[in-house]
């Protein structure tokens, strides 16, 4: 069952996602604060 | 088939109102910037919701709750490949597309690999795939637009062409983006309304997987109720490039106010789109399974029926009114694009300017709104028949412009010392390979069957992208300028 955590399926679906999305939101305020180019 | 009198209401209101914001975009075009990248003026909440609206296609409800319910949630939504496409989109190419200046992808490879002969051929690759996604999308349309408002199929399809043709070719990426935004909020009305519908019905998360597992065992699986690993894998490779080379949402980049929001504007979509496919499509593709699949000869029929099962008339007019709208925000940008193929890349960078001919820009103008009436009629008798092929054509689309386009993009993107010859090599021969299998694979031959098209493509445009680098020379510094300022 995905929420029955960890399975595979939620790492697919929501958790690996979840992580590479929330690097790049951090990496947007820094763009848009003008700490990153 | 007697007219629906509440749906011709609602959606007649909903017409109105695009045409009207049509005429209201219409006045604020003078040039050819104006029309294909709205002036370059957006800001990041625009920008997000342009973004959202395009790539949200009309059949992302409608096919997404169908293959959702037909396969499973996990292996039918590639999220892994979705945010990796677009981390592609914001690490590596928004920035650099923004900065460049142009309006269209084939003028990023025009202009990246300095060649003619690539922007032509990108542009028949552009208006050829978007005009073939329209066809699809314009017969999705009428289905819906015939069972929400009870008319013939084809007074649909002539009623939903007209109108998208009128306010796209009036108030080019203004109107569109305008438009979007109202389709946007219909679309999630239509969605919301049934929530509560839902979830009576089945319960929450937790209820609704119990009780699609027992009736579909696997289908919270990775590879849901019908696939092998390798099939997942390649669907997941798939899509990873889909995402990377979307052009609906890679030419948008060119409209942003300046190169930040160009690139904050990709993440911040796309982490809304996925919640949005998760009840969208996760969910209810779920529910559909349960309560309703054994009523449906056909996949395609879940969402509507589902609809129709659990909410009265008005509601399910309001709802399908929504699923109408998503339809139209993909249409328009299709229509907009391939529109652009034709007259700006193919008239005037590939025409007009090496010729030395001068128009005025409201002649371009015309020329553009031209081009959105050509393709939008093309578009519209080749949508009348039933033609089989086109549909099943549809579904390698996203294959065919990822092998025309991703290796350009990629390798054009992060490295100086690409040539010409290997990008048109790449681009070409990645092409006809797809083109090569999917013929082959519609044909019939087993051997077809055993690798996606797109992986052919994808394989050989990478293997002559660095074959052919490897004995040709990098195109000029100078040229590339626009995209390497520090190599100036």
């Amino acid at each position: 069952m995905i929420l029955s955590l960890p399975t595979l399926s939620f790492w697919l679906l929501i958790g690996i996602p979840a992580i590479i999305l929330v690097v790049m939101l951090v990496d947007c305020w820094r763009i848009m604060t003008g700490r990153k180019e | 088939m007697s007219p629906n009198i509440l749906g011709v209401s609602i959606f007649g209101f909903y017409l109105v109102a695009i045409v009207v914001l049509g005429l209201i975009a219409a006045r604020y075009q003078k040039t050819e910037a104006d029309f294909w990248v709205a002036g370059r003026r957006f800001g990041l909440g625009i920008m997000i919701m342009a973004n959202m609206a395009a790539i949200m296609h009309g059949g992302a409800i409608l096919s997404g709750v169908a293959f959702a319910g037909k396969f499973g949630g996990v292996a039918i939504l590639p999220y892994i490949s979705f945010v990796g496409g677009s981390a592609v989109v914001f690490y590596l190419f928004a920035k650099k597309l923004r900065q460049s200046g142009g309006f269209t992808i084939p003028d990023y490879m025009g202009d990246r690999f300095n060649s003619r002969g690539l922007r032509a051929w990108s542009a028949l690759v552009v208006a050829v795939s978007s005009i073939i996604y329209l066809i699809a999308q314009l017969r999705g349309m009428a289905f819906v637009l015939e069972r929400l408002l009870g008319f013939e199929f084809l007074t649909c399809l002539i009623l939903g062409t007209v109108i998208f043709v009128a306010y796209v070719a009036l108030g080019g990426l203004l109107a569109v983006v305008w438009t979007n935004i109202a389709q946007f909020l219909f679309m999630w009305v239509g969605l919301l309304i049934l929530v509560p519908f839902v979830y009576d019905a089945v319960g929450g998360w937790g209820s609704v997987l119990q009780q699609v597992e027992t009736v579909a065992p696997g289908w919270t699986s990775p590879t849901g109720v019908a696939w092998s690993t390798s099939y997942m894998l390649s669907w997941y490779l798939i899509w990873f490039v889909a995402y990377s080379t979307r052009i609906e949402l890679v030419t948008k980049m060119y409209a942003a106010r300046n190169h930040k929001i160009a690139r904050a504007s990709v993440p911040i979509t796309i982490g809304l789109v996925l919640i949005f496919l998760l009840y969208g499509n996760f969910y209810l593709g779920a529910a559909a399974r349960v309560l309703v699949w054994d009523q449906i000869s056909s996949p395609d029929q879940a969402f509507p029926l589902l609809v129709e099962t659990l909410l009265t008339p008005a509601l399910a007019a309001l709802a399908l009114t929504g699923i109408a709208s998503a339809a139209m925000s993909t249409t328009d940008s299709l229509l907009l694009m391939s529109g652009s193929a034709i007259a700006h890349d193919l008239v005037r960078r590939c025409h007009d300017e090496p010729k030395g001919i001068v128009r005025e820009e409201r002649e371009y103008l015309k020329i553009s709104r031209l081009s959105i009436v050509v393709v939008g009629v093309t578009a519209f008798f080749c949508s009348i028949p039933d033609f089989d092929l086109i549909l099943k054509i549809v579904s390698y689309a996203i294959a065919i412009v990822g092998s025309a386009f991703f290796f350009p993009l990629l390798v054009g993107m992060t490295s100086k010392k690409v040539s010409r010859e290997a990008a048109l090599s790449s681009s070409v021969g990645g092409t006809l390979a797809t083109c090569f299998w999917i013929a082959a694979a519609l044909a019939g031959a087993s051997w077809a069957g055993a690798v996606h098209p797109g992986i052919v493509g994808l394989t050989v445009g990478g293997t002559l992208m660095f074959a052919v680098n490897f004995f040709t020379s990098p195109v000029n510094q100078q040229a590339i300028s626009k995209f390497f300022p520090e190599a100036s």
